[in-house]
Order: structure tokens, then C-alpha cells, then sequence
């Protein structure tokens, strides 16, 4: 039978917790275990080095997974799952999956901490455009990158003159969504590509409706079914997973990050923990197989810097963990909270994807936080962050030399982050019709290149 | 002790979030001299405000902050007892009622401008995720709110917010409440749109707009 058939058996018949008492055993939890196998930082490292942690955060997700469970929020219930389960799923869980097809099929990896071979790509989506923008980041995205592995899609506000304010109208423009992929993709000369649905909105009636129809969602295709933040399931997930399941779609993603700070996750530290159980029980209620595995403070937009080094050196134990202790196969979003195409934002991002790629993430450029529509990513940002994880791969970039690249450089947006004003299009900053960045964007990137090209990384 | 040190004890113990420590002080309370209004006010919300900086600069983390309401409801209560209150009343800014819209299961935004209100002495009443608007409504008159703040994280769900205007004016209640907005799609050009009467962009934005509209 359908696994997951069970997982929503568990859900049913799981034990009654109230929200808020769940929300503070969750973080009372947490930070028992953050104790007990001391995830701490002991050095002023931004990027970690130290692999004796990574099994501890290990242990500590297991011991939190199999005594605490996950919570299923719609139904107020725990779902349990033993050690032996968990351990299991940890040792069961795919390294690779393959998607698109033709000759855009790939193969995805799992990858390790210095891994020296190329990373894969996730190209575009996750933000919310209008559905005639669409062909044309879809297009240029593909044109501009030297590879792409798969495409997410878009949510939007409006389809065909009309507010999509209604699970029917939902469900069409999901099938739309999907359409507009098929058809860009078909003119990009590049029809094989993966696309992973994003919800527009989370019911499973929307979240499957692409499902098998001509233009729509083919088994090769993929979707994001997230665990979410203060580890939270939905029973709803948890259908739309049987459905894909018996549809044969492997590519299922979770891109939920380890939050903390305005989360009852609440540390760091915790985060951690919590990101690296996330995967376990993400692979276990859902199937999926790619995982955010990054920290991130709820305060993004808040710019405050002296938090960084320690979010930093958590999201690189959660990315480390995850490519050095299991088999799970790992994203690290490379989003900023900052303006769209500014020198302070794409240093944020090369931040990120330098820590990522080297801690054995694969790259995926999101922004994070949720920006007005238009606004989200533009194909310059996707290149760059290509870019320098191909730098950081081909000069075989250490955690340390990262390290000390990342602290040294990015100590000079102290004073200048300024939380965005929620205003700068992408059309502001690259030409959709003709392929091209506009200044000062394409300034901003070739700085930003120059900048680490003389700390070392190569670009060609 | 005396009363300046009594409401010490009662903001230190705050700061360290020590439940003894507070309820002990509390039993002191007579003996200090200190009114009702100058132990909730002057010790505890004082204390709770400080919490809510220490949150922002990132010192202290939301559990911290419900940890410091919980406390603050247990001390107050525990003081009511012990301590005449009659004609004294503590400083609330008013009442809010705040959740995320129906089909929208989104809420650390939503939990952080809840917790940020309570520690400015809003009383809140945090009705959850996926509310309908007769959650809403209902929960207002129940309580007899000022404010009605709607959390909408989705493209597709923000237009709930659209609806509770709607809805509050044809049933003629529109004037009885301030529609407080926000969310990840939610502008200060949709709040007008849709005639909210507020929109805070973030958690701090959120309280002062929160403030400014009861003052109205």
C-alpha cells in the first residue's frame, strides 16, 4: 500500500495537543537537546569547520524526531514515528533523483562538504510574478544559465483579467501555471526540463489538479510539499503526497529552512536541530527527496548585521550535516532580504552560495522574504550565483579559505543594509525582451565578480 | 523591601524570566507600599517592553516573549488578589483581535506582531491560522476589540482581507472596528484599496500603526 496512506492513519489517530503546548515543548525540546549535545559555536567562524558537530546535530535530530514526532496542524495531532523508523529513513532516503526528460533529463545528487564536482541547479520560481511574465523570465533564465536541472513554478494574483480568490479558480490557475511552463520551455528550445509545482494555494485539490493533463505535470515533473516552520504537517500534504506518490513523481522538495528567532524554534542552535530533523520527517510524511537545508533568521528584513555570523555558521552546520551524516540531497537557498539587483543584496547572495556550495548544497536563488509581484528574482541573480559555485568548485574552495573570504568581504555591508522598500521590478533591472541586464545591475554583478576574483575565485 | 526596590524585583525577575523570583516578590507586595498600577505598570509591563527590545535586537527569541506574557497574566493575577485595585486600572492600549485569513496557514509574521503588540501593552486575542471571517467578527464582539489585524501570506488569500471590510459593512459593523493589515503580498497601496484602515509592514510598523488607530 501507498506509504503515506499511513502517515495520514498516524495523523488521525495521533495523540490531541493544543497548538501553543505544542509551540513551547517544541522549543523547551530544542533547547534540552542543544545542550545535551552541545551545538554550540565555539569558534568565530562564519562557515564551519568542525565535523565532530555534525554528528552530534545528527543525534540530536533523531532523539527529537522519535520523542516528539511532528505536529499535524489542521488536525491538532502528533504523528510518532520510532528511533528505528527515523535511523531508517536516514539510511533509505534517495541520493539521486532523476528528472525531465530527453535530452533535458538529469540526474540529481546527493552532495558532499567540498564536493568537487559541479553543483546542480534550480532555476527561477518560488515568488509570485503575473502569468504573462512568466514565458519571458522562463526563457531568459534558460538562455542565460550554462545549465539548469529544474525549474519552480510561480504563483500570481490574477488570471485572465480575473482574482484568483477561490480554490476553483486556484486549481485552473495551477493547470496554467503549468501550461505557461510547458509552452515557454517548448520556445526556449528546451521542452525535457523538470518543472516542480509551487503552490498558489495549498489545498490538495490545487496542489494536484496539473496532474497527467497534456500540458500539465508528467511524472518526471516535481512539486514542493514543505514541512513547515515549527515542525508542522498538513493533512492536506499528506493526501496530495499519496496522490504524486501513485502518479510516480519523485522530485518532491521541501523548502522549509530551520527559522529562528521569531519561530518557537527560537536559537540558532535549535534551528539547526530542527532543520536536520525537518529532512527526516519531510522524506518520512511527504517522500520528499531535496531539502532546504539552511538557517535563516525570521528577521531578514530587519538588516541586522551583528546577527549574521551566527546565522551563517548555523545554516553551514545545517547545509554540512546534511551532505556529510545522510543521504539527503541539499538545497541552500541563496535569497536575500534586499533590494532586487543592489550591490548589498548580490553580496548577501554570494555570501550565501559560497557557503552553500562549499558546505555541499546545491544552488537555489530564491528571495527571502516575500516581495510584491514583479519583484522576485531576476535571471542575472540565478547566473551569478552559478557562477560563483563553479568558482568555488573549480579552485576547490576549503571551509576555512571560505571562511575567511566570506568574513573578511562581507564586513562591509555593516551600516548598509537597508530593508527593502518593496519597489525595484525586475523589469527594473533586466530587459526581459532582449536578454539583457540593465545598469546599474549588470555593474553591480561584474563588481561583485571583480571583488571575488581577487580573493581568488576564478571566473571565465 | 520598599516599593522602588519591589518594582526591581519585579522588572529583574522579568528580565530573567524567573517565575519564583516574581510570584515570591509579589507576595511582598504589601508590605512595600507600592499601588496595583505601580506593580503592573512601573515593574512588569516596564519589564515586558524591555523583553520586546531584546527581541529585536535579536537577544531573545519568541518563546521568550510568550514565556514574559504568561508570566506577566500569572503575576497580575496573582497581585489582584493581594493588592486593592478598585478605581486603578492597568494601562492597556486596547484590544486586538489577529489571525491569518482562511486557506492561509502562514503565521510566524503573524505570531511575532501578536507577541509584539502584547509586550506594548495591547491586550491580544491570537485567533490562529485559516480563520474565516466569522472567526473574526465573532471573536471582536466577544471581546469587545478595538482592532481587527488579518495576516495573508498567499496571492490568493489576501483577498479575505478584501472580504472582512465587505463583510463588516454590510453588516454595518464597519465603524465599530480598525481593519489592521499585513502580509507578505499586503501593501499600504492595497490597504487602501481594499479601505483598511492600517498597514504595518513589519512588527514594529504594526504596533505603532496599532497605536496610532486607537488613539483615533
Amino acid at each position: 500500500m501507498n506509504r503515506f496512506v499511513d502517515i495520514w492513519d498516524r495523523a488521525q489517530k495521533g495523540q490531541l495537543v493544543g497548538e501553543k503546548d505544542w509551540n513551547m515543548g517544541l522549543f523547551k525540546k530544542l533547547s534540552e537537546l542543544t545542550k545535551k549535545y552541545d551545538i554550540t559555536r565555539k569558534k568565530d567562524e562564519w562557515i564551519n569547520s568542525d565535523d565532530e558537530v555534525l554528528d552530534r546535530v545528527v543525534e540530536a535530530a533523531v532523539e527529537f524526531l522519535s520523542t516528539t514526532g511532528v505536529y499535524c496542524r489542521d488536525l491538532g495531532r502528533v504523528i510518532r514515528f520510532s528511533e528505528e523508523e527515523v535511523r531508517q529513513a536516514i539510511e533509505s532516503a534517495p541520493s539521486e533523483v532523476t528528472v525531465g526528460t530527453g535530452g533535458e533529463q538529469r540526474t540529481i545528487t546527493h552532495m558532499d562538504i567540498e564536493d568537487p564536482r559541479p553543483r546542480h541547479v534550480l532555476g527561477a520560481g518560488h515568488v509570485a510574478f503575473s502569468l504573462k511574465m512568466i514565458p519571458k523570465i522562463v526563457q531568459n533564465v534558460v538562455k542565460l544559465l550554462p545549465r539548469i536541472d529544474y525549474m519552480e513554478g510561480f504563483n500570481f494574483k490574477e488570471i485572465e483579467g480575473k482574482e484568483i480568490d477561490n480554490i476553483g479558480i486556484a486549481s485552473y490557475a495551477h493547470i496554467k501555471s503549468i501550461e505557461a511552463h510547458r509552452h515557454s520551455l517548448e520556445q526556449a528550445g528546451k521542452p525535457g526540463i523538470a518543472v516542480a509545482l509551487y503552490p498558489i494555494s495549498t489545498s490538495p485539490i490545487c496542489m494536484t489538479s496539473p496532474i497527467g493533463l497534456e500540458n500539465g505535470l508528467r511524472p518526471s515533473d516535481g512539486v514542493m510539499l514543505s514541512i513547515l516552520p515549527d515542525f508542522k504537517v498538513e493533512s492536506g500534504f499528506i493526501t496530495s503526497a499519496i496522490i504524486y506518490e501513485e502518479f510516480g513523481t519523485r522530485l518532491r522538495v521541501n523548502g522549509c529552512d530551520g527559522f529562528c528567532g521569531g519561530t518557537f524554534a527560537g536559537s540558532p542552535q535549535n534551528a539547526i536541530v530542527e532543520n536536520a530533523a525537518q529532512a527526516m520527517a519531510a522524506w518520512l510524511c511527504y517522500g520528499d527527496v531535496l531539502h532546504n537545508v539552511t538557517v535563516k533568521h525570521t528577521d531578514m528584513m530587519g538588516c541586522k548585521f551583528h546577527l549574521f555570523g551566527d546565522i551563517s555558521w548555523a545554516s553551514s552546520v545545517a547545509s554540512q550535516t546534511a551532505a556529510r551524516k545522510t543521504n539527503f540531497i541539499g538545497l541552500a537557498d541563496g535569497g536575500y532580504a534586499f533590494e532586487l539587483g543592489t550591490l548589498e543584496s548580490l553580496k548577501a547572495m554570494a555570501l550565501k552560495i559560497i557557503r552553500g556550495t562549499v558546505s555541499g548544497a546545491n544552488v537555489w536563488v530564491i528571495r527571502n522574504f516575500s516581495p510584491p509581484i514583479d519583484c522576485g528574482v531576476s535571471p542575472m541573480d540565478i547566473l551569478l550565483a552559478v557562477e560563483i559555485a563553479d568558482a568555488v568548485v573549480e579552485k576547490g574552495l576549503t571551509r576555512e579559505e571560505a571562511d575567511s573570504l566570506v568574513k573578511d568581504w562581507v564586513q562591509e555591508l555593516d551600516g548598509k543594509l537597508v530593508p527593502p522598500k518593496k519597489g525595484i521590478r525586475v523589469t527594473d533591472v533586466f530587459d526581459l525582451e532582449n536578454g539583457k541586464p540593465l545598469e546599474p545591475h549588470y555593474a553591480n554583478y561584474m563588481f561583485v565578480k571583480e571583488e571575488l576574483s581577487k580573493r581568488g575565485l576564478p571566473f571565465h | 523591601m520598599n516599593k522602588d526596590e519591589f518594582i526591581a524585583e519585579l522588572f529583574d525577575g522579568m528580565q530573567e524570566l524567573d517565575e519564583e523570583r516574581i510570584m515570591k516578590a509579589v507576595e511582598g507586595a504589601v508590605g512595600s507600599g507600592v499601588s496595583f498600577e505601580e506593580a503592573v505598570n512601573d515593574g512588569l509591563a516596564r519589564g515586558i517592553r524591555k523583553i520586546g527590545d531584546r527581541f529585536e535586537t535579536g537577544e531573545l527569541f519568541l518563546p521568550h516573549l510568550v514565556m514574559a506574557g504568561d508570566l506577566m497574566d500569572a503575576a497580575v493575577e496573582k497581585l489582584s488578589g493581594i493588592l486593592s485595585h478598585e478605581g486603578e486600572t492597568v494601562s492597556s492600549s486596547g484590544t486586538v483581535i489577529i489571525g491569518t485569513v482562511k486557506d492561509d496557514i502562514h503565521e510566524i509574521g503573524k505570531n511575532i506582531v501578536a507577541l509584539m503588540l502584547r509586550v506594548s501593552g495591547f491586550k491580544v486575542i491570537d485567533v490562529g491560522v485559516d480563520v474565516p471571517i466569522s472567526g473574526f467578527i465573532s471573536a471582536a464582539e466577544s471581546n469587545n476589540a478595538q482592532i481587527i489585524g488579518t495576516s495573508a501570506l498567499l496571492t490568493t488569500t489576501q483577498f479575505e482581507q478584501r472580504r472582512l471590510v465587505e463583510q463588516l459593512e454590510s453588516q454595518g459593523m464597519r465603524d465599530k472596528y480598525k481593519i489592521l493589515v499585513g502580509g507578505g503580498q499586503v501593501t499600504e497601496s492595497w490597504r487602501e484599496k481594499i479601505g483598511a484602515d492600517g498597514y504595518g509592514k513589519d512588527a514594529n510598523a504594526a504596533v505603532r500603526v496599532a497605536i496610532d488607530l486607537v488613539k483615533e
